[in-house]
C-alpha cells in the first residue's frame, strides 16, 4: 500500500474505533437538524423552503466540529513529528489527513442528507442534486478546515478559534452548494451552481495543502 | 446652525455615524500613543537596569510596571 | 539569541518613522480637516438630501477597509518569503485599523441604509461582503493573540492572511451571484458631481495618510514592545 493510502487508512480507522468521534459527528448533524422544526414550528411548506439551507448549514457544522481531531491526537502523541519527517511530502499527507476526514464526516454526511431531508419536507426531486452539491462541496470543507485546524494545532483550547478562522472561509462552499439545491427547486437548472462548486474545489485541492502544511512544519519547530 | 445641525431631520443617521467614525479614530490615536508612551518608559527603565544587557537578577520594581500592551504581556 | 541582530534594522526604522511622524500627523490632520468641513458645509446632495452626508465617512472607511487587508496581505507575504523583521510587525499592526474601518463602514452604511432603503440591514452583495471581511479580520486578531511566541504567532497569522486574501474575491464573488438570485441589486447607484468629489478625494487622502501615520505608530510600540520582551527573557534566563 503506498504511503498516502496508508496514512489515509490509518486515520479513517483512528475515527471509526470506539471513541474515535466519528459517530458523534453524525449524531451531531441529527440531532441539530431535528432542532429546527422546533425551532422555528412545524409548518412543512416553511421546513420545505428552509431545508436545504439547514442542511448545508449544519452538516458545515458538523464538519466543523470535527476538524480539531484532524492533527491534535497526532501532535499530542508526537506521531505528527514522525509524519513530518518520513519521506511522504507533509503535503499529500495533509492531503490523506483531509481525504480520511472528509470520508468520516463528509461522505456520512452527505449519505444522511436526504434522510434528514425528509423530516425537513425537502421536496424529493431534489435530491441527486442534493447529494451531488453535497459530494462536491463537502470535501472543500473538509480541505479548507485542514489549514484551520494547522494553524490551532499547538494552541491551547483551540476549538473555539478554529471556528473562528474557518467559517468566513467557508462561505463560496455554502452558497453555491445550497443555492445549486434551491435552484433544482425553483425548476431552474443547477449546473452553474454545481460548476462553480467543482471549480471551488479544485482551488481549494490545488492551494490548502500547502497552506496546511506550511502551518503544521511552524508549530512542528 | 441649527438647521446644519439637524440635517433636513435626519440627525439622528448622519451624526451618528461621524461621532462612531471620528471616535474610533480618536481612540485609536490617544491609545497608540499612550501605549508607546508607556512602553518607552518601560525599555527605558529596563535598559538604564541592564546595560549592555549585563545579566543580573531581577530588581522587581520595574518588572511590575503595569503595562497596556498585549505585546508583552507574556513575557 | 540569535534573533537579537534584528534590532539594528528596526533601530534604523524608529528613526526614520520619528522623523517623518509630525509632518503625517500634521498633514492628516489638515486633509481632515478641511474634507470635513468643505464636505459639510456644501449643500445637500439633489436627489438622496441630507443622508448623502454619510457617504464622506462611509466612502473613504469602505476603501481603507480593503486596502488595508491588501496592505497585510502584501506584508504577509513578504514576512513570509523573505522574513523581514518589520513586515510581519506592519501586517499585525495594520490588523486593528482594517478592523476598526470595517466596523465604522458596517455602521455608517446601516445607518445610511435606513433613510434610503428603509431597512437598517439588507443581505446586499457589498455589505455581506464586508461583514465577512470584518470576521475575516477578528480571526486575524484572534491568532496573534492565541499564540504567544511572536515569532510562530507572525508565520501562523501570515498564513491565515494569505488564505484569506486567496478567498475573498471568491467570497466576493459568491456573495454577488448569491444574491443577484435573490434580490435586486444596484440599490446605490454612483452617480457623484465634482462638489461632492473633491471634498471625498481629500477625505480619501486623508483617512489614507491617517493610517499611515497609525501604522508607523503601532509599528513602533511593537518594535518597542518585542525589545521589552527580548529584555525579560534574558533576565529571566540570568
Amino acid at each position: 500500500m503506498s504511503p498516502f493510502l496508508a496514512v489515509i487508512a490509518r486515520d479513517v480507522r483512528l475515527a471509526l474505533r470506539q471513541g474515535g468521534g466519528s459517530y458523534w459527528t453524525l449524531l451531531f448533524f441529527v440531532l441539530t437538524v431535528t432542532l429546527f422544526p422546533l425551532g422555528v414550528g412545524p409548518d412543512l411548506a416553511l421546513l420545505a423552503r428552509i431545508g436545504p439551507g439547514v442542511l448545508w448549514v449544519v452538516a458545515l457544522l458538523a464538519a466543523m466540529l470535527s476538524l480539531d481531531r484532524m492533527f491534535q491526537a497526532d501532535y499530542e502523541d508526537g506521531s505528527l513529528e514522525l509524519l513530518a519527517l518520513a519521506p511522504l511530502p507533509l503535503e499529500l499527507t495533509v492531503l490523506a489527513k483531509a481525504a480520511a476526514h472528509w470520508l468520516t464526516t463528509g461522505l456520512p454526511v452527505t449519505l444522511l442528507a436526504p434522510a434528514l431531508g425528509f423530516l425537513l419536507a425537502v421536496d424529493v426531486t431534489a435530491y441527486p442534486i442534493l447529494i451531488a452539491a453535497m459530494l462536491l462541496g463537502t470535501p472543500v470543507l473538509s480541505l479548507v478546515g485542514s489549514i484551520g485546524a494547522a494553524l490551532t494545532v499547538g494552541v491551547r483550547r483551540g476549538g473555539v478559534l478554529l471556528s473562528l478562522l474557518v467559517i468566513p472561509l467557508y462561505v463560496p462552499a455554502l452558497i453555491f452548494g445550497a443555492l445549486a439545491v434551491e435552484a433544482t427547486l425553483d425548476g431552474l437548472s443547477p449546473r452553474p451552481h454545481l460548476l462553480l462548486l467543482g471549480a471551488d474545489l479544485l482551488v481549494a485541492l490545488a492551494l490548502t495543502p500547502w497552506a496546511a502544511a506550511a502551518a503544521l512544519r511552524l508549530n512542528l519547530e | 446652525m441649527a438647521e446644519f445641525f439637524a440635517m433636513d431631520g435626519y440627525a439622528w443617521f448622519v451624526w451618528p455615524t461621524y461621532v462612531a467614525t471620528l471616535g474610533f479614530m480618536a481612540w485609536l490615536a490617544i491609545s497608540t500613543w499612550r501605549g508607546l508612551k508607556a512602553d518607552r518608559k518601560v525599555l527605558a527603565e529596563l535598559e538604564k537596569d541592564a546595560p549592555h544587557r549585563a545579566r543580573r537578577r531581577e530588581s522587581g520594581a520595574t518588572d511590575s510596571t503595569p503595562l497596556s500592551g498585549t505585546q508583552t504581556s507574556d513575557a | 539569541m540569535a534573533n537579537l541582530h534584528w534590532l539594528a534594522n528596526p533601530g534604523r526604522f524608529l528613526r526614520i518613522a520619528n522623523a517623518v511622524l509630525p509632518y503625517l500627523g500634521a498633514l492628516t490632520a489638515a486633509l481632515l480637516a478641511w474634507g470635513f468641513f468643505a464636505g459639510l458645509s456644501a449643500p445637500h446632495d439633489a436627489t438622496q438630501g441630507a443622508p448623502a452626508k454619510i457617504m464622506y465617512v462611509h466612502v473613504p472607511s469602505a476603501i481603507m477597509s480593503m486596502a488595508i487587508f491588501g496592505a497585510m496581505a502584501v506584508a504577509s507575504a513578504v514576512a513570509l518569503i523573505w522574513k523581514h523583521p518589520l513586515a510581519d510587525i506592519a501586517a499585525k499592526a495594520s490588523a486593528v485599523i482594517g478592523a476598526g474601518f470595517t466596523a465604522t463602514t458596517l455602521l455608517s452604511g446601516s445607518l445610511w441604509g435606513r433613510p434610503t432603503w428603509g431597512t437598517f440591514w439588507v443581505w446586499d452583495a457589498r455589505l455581506t461582503s464586508e461583514l465577512i471581511l470584518f470576521f475575516i479580520y477578528l480571526g486575524y486578531i484572534a491568532i496573534w493573540q492565541a499564540i504567544e511566541d511572536p515569532n510562530r504567532a507572525a508565520r501562523a497569522a501570515a498564513i491565515l492572511c494569505l488564505a484569506g486574501s486567496v478567498n475573498l474575491p471568491i467570497i466576493h464573488y459568491s456573495v454577488e451571484w448569491w444574491n443577484t438570485l435573490h434580490q435586486p441589486a444596484g440599490l446605490l447607484q454612483g452617480r457623484t458631481d465634482s462638489s461632492m468629489a473633491v471634498p471625498l478625494l481629500t477625505l480619501l487622502a486623508g483617512f489614507f495618510s491617517f493610517y499611515v501615520t497609525m501604522l508607523l505608530w503601532r509599528m513602533e510600540r511593537e518594535v518597542v514592545g518585542r525589545k521589552i520582551r527580548q529584555l525579560r527573557l534574558l533576565r529571566a534566563q540570568a
